[in-house]
């Protein structure tokens, strides 16, 4: 028993001065390395990303929750205290590990003012290489309504394809949404047409908070001519209840069926217009009409990259989300709507025509 | 004194704890992509080491045999969270570099090993100069493997650009398989040296008995 | 004798072992399974160089000399009587050479040739004793350590035009070149691909004359096949890219790095495949076939002992 004690006391002792001791250690040092983060992350991150400010200070508070994954937001402002854009900290899923960069914007002009990564452990020599100039300045002056697509508008790393796509990725969509979070209206990313004076000014706030859901277009004509390019006549009719154009070339043959679709996806109801060869049961083309998806994650279905893979589809696949169509990333739900509505009426349709 | 001596002389080479006795290899192996990072991981080892074996040899006949080990553990990891700290505030370049590793010295078995092995054993002053012995082998082991790895795997050493432009890089020394690959190859050539060495002496040694024999 | 240096003991016990491997094959000396081997690919050295002139025959110049150049050097050093001329040497530097494209760079080929040798073979003790296939350690050391020099692929007769290996399209999701293409030889890849049909012959020979066993290649081809097939693609297109062929009989065929009994190898032979399957598959990585032999070939030890031939009626030591 008093063996036992002992050894209790002695380790209990032991753990006490230790536990004492870090104690000591830790409030000398923790307000040191605090401030220094602070004045780092200013210093090295948000000045090089919005070069113009004169002063940073935090920015609290917005609508809704802070975008997930974006850790600081400053804002940046100039030598009479006036906001000119905003500087926060961003976190994306690298290939190896989480990348941490700082990421500059400018609500007036809606662009990028500058991207630095600040923190990683992507593969030396490959995915490391997110960190040099010629790869992060290409987001300079940067407009949000771009895709930020690897590949499309953002020339990748040579066999760093994933590091590449998670700093794209994450600026474009995480400066979209802390700007909406900050009650800015933002463009959304490719719209067909060139977007509109982004005129929105300081504090304008959006009509539904945080959602930023894609402009409904029209399912009409023009679509139908966006769809199918290389038709010159469409006619209007309907199928069961479902409108449609009939495609016609300059030689009067039907070169396509161009109909209006829909799904149930995650935030209501997505609508689009699918264009299909009826004689050989493909599909042509796809175009989202409208959609109530999340930003960032459901509302991607409007991306080209995953539209473009219907193209040439035959009907008789099964388009399910994982065999045969490739899903978007966190948002089955919305991709599931798109591939199973294009699907259904694509074959309702042609069964009818035929 | 002479002891003193011959324990710091044999940590640095006859007992390197890298390529001689190979214990506590997570470090060489993992943090030696460049010869800076080599270095600072082996004088933070070597700080945990002469700082623990110290108290552990001041306490050592306060500790109970049967919970010694466990005690042991908490001295180690007070100083690895004390240094972590250190590090964390003073030089935050190096505490980057080093990341994870830092905490990770807590299980290198070069300190345990050596607390157990030595210092609770020994008078607090031997129990130093074991430490820095050790300390010293362990560091410059990996500050070695580290150039290695930094000059065939970016063609620099300490930062400093050694080769030209022209110079294409070995990448596969910078990841882990180039880690293994110098390991081996080091210790390959210590002990070739050292078998050759040992042939020689004996080789003497027979030399001199012959002599020695004719002689008599 | 063979079993025994596989039991983990016998790596420290070395003197003990009277028959240095491949254990197996007493009656074919090492001579014989060399030139066989070699002769086999004959056709296939004839075909590159009409195919791509100077540039196939100096990478596999340079590789057989670095090999043979090395191996003399090594066995010197190591105190050794110099047995270069069982040209196994040879082979290795000529199988590395079908692993490169015709583009490598000169210095790189003959560093491959070198670690090949050195890491490969002679660390372990010198021929027959080497636990992984030495072209495919050197493969893959240049594969890791120089991927932009390595990967760049030209078609026959060209003139330095980069293309992308049929692989790389592959895994790129782009249109993909057909059989013709792929058996004719008008893609970009590493030499080997060129002579798909020339190896399959050769090996197929190699498996008559009993030198490959045929459990290996068909445990690699056949999984890879049905792997191939369980995902989703088409498997005679992917046994006809990325070495597959090559793999199958001449690098996991190697009768050194096999394991001893019969089930074993063909335990080892599905393990390439699937292997390969899954690095190719999933990680989308061009050179999985070597990874997937060099990762097999270090199971070799394990498959022994699991598998090892149990005598009828014996009983083992020390129980019941």
């Amino acid at each position: 028993m008093r063996e036992a004690l002992k050894l209790v006391i002695t380790l209990g002792l032991v753990a006490a001065i230790s536990g004492g001791m870090l104690g000591l250690f830790y409030n000398y040092t923790m307000p040191i390395v605090e401030a220094r983060q602070m004045s780092e992350m200013i210093e090295k991150g948000f000045k090089g990303v919005l070069p113009d400010a004169h002063s940073f200070s935090p920015v609290t508070g917005g609508q809704g929750e802070q975008p997930e994954g974006v850790t600081e937001i400053y804002e940046g402002l100039d030598e009479r205290g006036e906001r000119i854009g905003i500087a926060f900290e961003a976190i994306g899923q690298g290939f190896e590990g989480p990348i941490t960069m700082a990421i500059g914007v400018r609500p007036d002009t809606q662009t990028v003012v500058g991207v630095k990564i600040l923190s990683h452990t992507e593969t030396p020599g490959m995915g490391a290489k997110i960190e040099e100039e010629d790869f992060t300045l290409q987001f300079q002056e940067k407009s949000l309504s771009d895709p930020f697509v690897v590949g499309k508008d953002i020339d990748g790393i040579t066999a760093a394809t994933i590091s590449s796509k998670a700093v794209a990725g994450t600026v474009g969509d995480k400066a979209r949404q802390v700007l909406s979070y900050l009650g800015y209206e933002v463009a959304a990313p490719i719209s067909p047409e060139p977007t509109e004076e982004a005129t929105a000014g300081e504090g304008t706030p959006v009509e539904e908070s945080g959602e930023q859901a894609g402009k409904p277009v029209e399912f009409n004509e023009e679509v139908a001519q966006e769809l199918l390019p290389g038709a010159a006549e469409f006619i209007e009719t309907a199928l069961d209840g479902i409108k449609c154009f009939e495609a016609i070339d300059e030689d009067g043959q039907q070169v396509g069926l161009v109909l209006e679709a829909g799904g149930e996806g995650f935030g209501g109801p997505v609508t689009m217009a699918v264009a299909v060869d009826p004689e050989a049961e493909k599909i042509l083309g796809i175009k989202i009409l409208s959609h109530n998806e999340t930003p960032g994650l459901g509302s991607r279905i409007e991306e080209e990259e995953f539209l473009r893979q219907f193209e040439g589809k035959s009907l008789s696949d099964s388009f399910a989300i994982g065999e045969d169509v490739d899903g978007i990333t966190a948002a089955t739900i919305s991709s599931e709507a798109v591939a199973k509505g294009a699907a259904e009426k694509a074959r309702q349709v042609i069964r009818l025509y035929k | 004194m002479q002891k003193h001596l011959d324990d710091v002389v044999r940590g640095l080479f006859r007992e390197n704890p890298t390529f001689r006795m190979l214990i506590g290899m997570c470090p060489p192996l993992a943090v030696t992509t460049s010869a800076e990072s080599g270095l600072i991981m082996g004088l933070a080892t070597t700080a945990v080491l002469i700082c623990s074996s110290t108290i552990i040899s001041l306490f050592k006949k306060l500790i109970p045999q049967q919970v010694r080990i466990p005690a042991y553990i908490v001295i180690i990891a007070t100083f690895v969270t004390m240094i972590d700290l250190v590090l964390a505030a003073l030089v935050p370049a190096v505490h980057k570099i080093l990341g994870i590793f830092v905490p990770l010295i807590v299980v290198n078995c070069l300190i345990l090993g050596r607390a157990e092995a030595f210092a609770s054993r020994m008078p607090v002053s031997r129990a130093i100069t074991d430490g820095l012995g050790m300390g010293l082998g362990f560091t410059w082991a990996l500050t070695f493997i580290g150039c290695i790895r930094e000059l065939l795997g970016a063609g620099t050493l300490f930062g400093a650009t050694v080769f030209g432009d022209g110079f294409v890089a070995w990448r596969i020394m910078q990841l882990p398989p180039g880690a293994f690959l110098t390991m081996g190859l080091i210790v390959f050539t210590l002990n070739l040296v050292g078998n050759l060495r040992a042939r020689q002496l004996q080789k003497a040694a027979r030399n001199q008995m012959k002599v020695v024999g004719k002689e008599a | 004798m063979a079993v025994a240096r596989n039991r983990g003991e016998g790596i420290y016990q070395l003197t003990l072992i009277t028959s240095p491997p491949p254990h197996i094959h007493a009656a074919i000396s090492v001579d014989r399974i060399v030139h066989l081997t070699g002769a086999s690919l004959l056709p296939g050295v004839i075909w590159l160089i009409y195919l791509f002139g100077w540039q196939a025959l100096r990478v596999m110049v340079l590789s057989i000399g670095g090999a043979v150049l090395t191996e003399m050097a090594v066995m010197k050093l190591r105190g050794k009587e110099v047995t270069v001329q069982d040209g196994t040497a040879v082979l290795t530097g000529l199988i590395l050479a079908f692993t490169l494209a015709p583009t490598v760079p000169s210095w790189i080929v003959v560093l491959g040739a070198v670690i090949a040798i050195t890491i490969g073979k002679q660390i372990f003790g010198g021929t027959g004793s080497n636990p992984f296939n030495p072209a495919v350690v050197g493969r893959v050391f240049l594969g890791v350590a120089f991927p932009d020099q390595l990967n760049n692929w030209i078609p026959p007769h060209s003139v330095g035009t980069v293309i992308q290996s049929p692989l790389e399209l592959w895994a790129a999701g782009e249109a993909l070149p057909g059989y013709r293409e792929l058996l004719a030889g008008s893609t970009g890849s590493f030499m080997g691909d060129f002579a798909v049909v020339v190896l399959l012959l050769g090996g197929l020979i190699l498996v008559l004359r009993g030198y490959v066993d045929w459990r290996v290649p068909l445990g690699v081809l056949g999984t890879a096949v049905l792997f191939m097939a369980a995902v989703g693609q088409d498997p005679a297109w992917h046994l006809l890219t990325g070495g597959v062929i090559l793999g199958a009989f001449y690098l996991a065929g190697d009768p050194v790095t096999t394991p001893v009994t019969p089930w074993g190898r063909l335990v080892f032979g599905i393990g390439v495949g699937l292997c390969l399957g899954i690095i190719r598959y999933y990680g989308q990585n061009p050179d999985a076939i070597f990874f997937a032999v060099l990762f097999m070939n270090g199971l070799v030890p394990l498959l022994n002992r699991l598998l090892r031939i149990r005598r009828k009626g014996a009983v083992a030591c020390g129980k019941r």
